[in-house]
């Protein structure tokens, strides 16, 4: 009996001792955590364009322009299209019409910089029907965008005289697949 | 705001015009007289000069532009089951003008046509629309500088749906009302397409149309714009759900010899069920006088999808053969361009990196371009290459980018690889192929 105690007591003892570490305090030891991040596709208009105005037109034949600019930040190829409705399109009193066509420009070309080719000028119910394509270069990530407005009698004619206005949307969208 | 808001008047050169300008006149004379003025109207022109500055700086503040993202997700969803979505919208300030952005979400149809080109609106103008389906948590939000969004979405779908469906979130960046001059509206268009999985869907890809466009000789036409040989092959999806097709034409002579192969290229490869787009091939190398089968072969990227064929016959006169001979000058230098030539990229273990490499086709001819991870004792499992397979229209040019992971296990040190990339042109079969471009891959990993 005083045997199988002393060897119950021999074996407790062996065990305290071997798991006396675990349950003492840690040794200091490296801790390595793995942080993975994925970059979405991401668009950004800077801000929004500034109102295009024109200069007045004062004759039959006279043709008046003005432009504005964006920057657009992207990371990834980018689709621009734009309004083919009236909205595009210069309306002043009694709703008469003036010939109004735009012009598309990119700061960077899509080679060495992020854009595109320019658009030129093309009527209202046209421009950028087919979309016109910013090409993302590595290592640019905004493109300055310039819409450019062209306005004009039609031809032959005299619209009423007055104010002219009209609403240009341009949308920015996915490109691909 | 540094300029002068001015309308855009027709004046006629009559007294109605000198009255439009007259309009304009006085308002800058009324700013005149608060700037300047006299006595007590001077010292009312200070607060009021303030009171106006500050107008414009909110007017301009107001104008913050935003961004958003991701361009595009899939959805899953059982049928009668809802899933979610969402999208994240910044108002990052970069102008630094301190000011709110407020934006319009709203789910708009979108619809793709046989060119690849978007059109937005008309809802449920298509049978596969999802616009019905999604709502989203918010559609008017005002961020405050530095502000992000997550504006959570939901997608119920009926239990009588099944496959592909699909909407846009569009986001209108909202300005101060103006109502002269050219007023800009900015969007940002961000696809959901949606999938109704009932059991598993097969690819379904089919031929609608085979054209042949024999080269015709304009006199303007640059080098680059040379006489070609061009071939419209309209494919079909007759399944219910979308694939991503690629494919090319090849030309056999007297309905045996293979003469030439010419890949195909579509603005967008992706065609959704019951959509056709137009692949486009152009061959501008010159194929001698005689009697040809283009057979046209399209593939989709799903694996064990049935392939798609067509053939379409045309002759070629010893007239046209002639002449097409006598324009074509093969062009002197490789089509296939690649910027940078060598990618050098740093990480630790656990970490991600990457650099964007463009892929320019400088010919004038259509060509197919995969991309792949050649020698070295770098793992390939450590690299992804996205996309790795694409087609280009002549002149054209598209990002590939090389994106590794390192394991958290991975040794310190120095590890090699090249990207290769390689093309198939469009041009008869005596003008051999070249062997792709190789371009010089080195990743330090540090400690």
């Amino acid at each position: 009996m005083g045997q199988r105690i002393l060897r119950v007591f021999a074996v407790s003892a062996f065990v305290l001792l071997a798991i006396r570490p675990v349950m003492g305090q840690p040794a200091d030891d490296d801790a390595s955590c793995a942080i993975g991040v994925t970059v979405a596709d991401v668009m950004e208009w800077e801000s929004n364009f500034t109102p295009i105005t024109l200069a007045d037109i004062t004759s039959q034949a006279a043709t008046v322009s003005d432009s504005e600019s964006a920057t657009l930040y992207t990371n990834g190829d980018v689709d621009v299209t734009a309004d083919n409705t009236t909205a595009a399109q210069l309306t002043g009193p009694d709703s008469d019409v003036l010939v109004t066509e735009y012009r598309l420009t990119y700061d960077g070309d899509g080679v060495t910089d992020t854009g595109g080719s320019t658009v030129d000028w093309t009527a209202y119910d046209s421009f950028l029907s087919s979309a016109s394509s910013i090409t993302h270069a590595s290592g640019d990530g905004a493109v300055v965008i310039t819409l450019n407005v062209r306005a004009s009698n039609p031809t032959g004619e005299m619209s009423n005289a007055g104010a002219y206005s009209a609403t240009q949307t341009l949308t920015a969208s996915w490109a691909g697949p | 705001m540094g300029r002068a808001v001015r309308g855009t008047h027709l004046s006629a050169p009559n007294m109605t015009g000198s009255m439009v300008r007259g309009a304009t006149r006085t308002r800058a004379v009324a700013a005149a007289a608060c700037v300047g003025g006299s006595g007590s109207s001077r010292r009312l022109a200070s607060p009021l000069l303030g009171a106006l500055t500050l107008l414009l700086a909110v007017g301009a503040a107001a104008e913050a532009g935003v961004a958003l993202s991701p361009l595009q997700q899939e959805v899953s969803v059982s049928p009668g089951r809802q899933a979610e979505f969402a999208l994240t919208i910044t108002n990052l300030d970069r102008s630094h003008t301190g000011g709110r952005a407020r934006v319009r979400l709203e789910v708009v149809d979108f619809a793709v046509s046989a060119e690849g080109a978007l059109s937005f609106g008309e809802p449920c103008a298509h049978p596969r629309s999802a616009v019905q389906w999604m709502s989203l948590e918010a559609t008017a939000l005002t961020l405050e500088p530095g502000q992000v969004r997550r504006v959570q979405g939901t997608v119920k779908a009926p239990y009588r749906a099944e496959g592909d469906y699909w909407a846009a979130v569009m986001m209108t960046i909202l300005g101060p009302p103006r109502s002269e001059g050219v007023n800009v509206v900015l969007r940002t268009a961000s696809a959901v397409f949606v999938r109704v999985a009932r059991r598993t869907y097969q690819a379904r890809p089919s031929v609608r149309d085979l054209q042949v466009l024999l080269p015709e000789f304009n006199p303007g036409q640059g080098p680059d714009a040379g006489p070609a040989l061009t071939i419209r092959v309209d494919v079909a999806n007759e399944g219910l759900v979308a694939f991503t097709a690629s494919g090319e034409g090849v030309v056999y002579r007297d309905g045996r010899r293979r003469t030439a192969t010419i890949p195909l290229h579509a603005r967008r490869r992706r065609v959704l069920p019951g959509d056709t787009r137009r692949f486009v091939g152009v061959l501008p190398s010159a194929l001698p006088e005689g009697d040809y089968t283009v057979r046209c072969r399209i593939r989709t990227a799903s694996e064990g999808a049935p392939r798609a064929f067509h053939e379409a016959e045309f002759h070629m006169t010893p007239e046209l053969a002639a002449r097409w001979a006598d324009h074509y000058r093969r062009s002197p230098g490789p089509s296939l361009a690649v910027e940078p030539a060598e990618l050098v990229l740093e990480a630790a273990p656990g970490r991600f990196t990457g650099q964007a490499v463009q892929v320019a086709n400088l010919g004038p001819g259509t060509m197919a371009v995969q991309c792949s991870m050649g020698e070295g004792n770098l793992p390939s499992d450590w690299v992804e290459l996205r996309p790795d397979e694409f087609s280009l229209g002549p002149q054209m040019r598209r990002s590939v980018v090389c994106q590794l992971r390192v394991p958290l296990e991975a040794e310190p040190g120095e590890y090699t690889a090249a990207l290769l990339i390689e093309a198939q042109q469009a041009q008869v079969v005596e003008e051999g192929t070249s062997g792709p471009q190789r371009v010089p891959l080195r990743l330090k990993v540090a400690k």
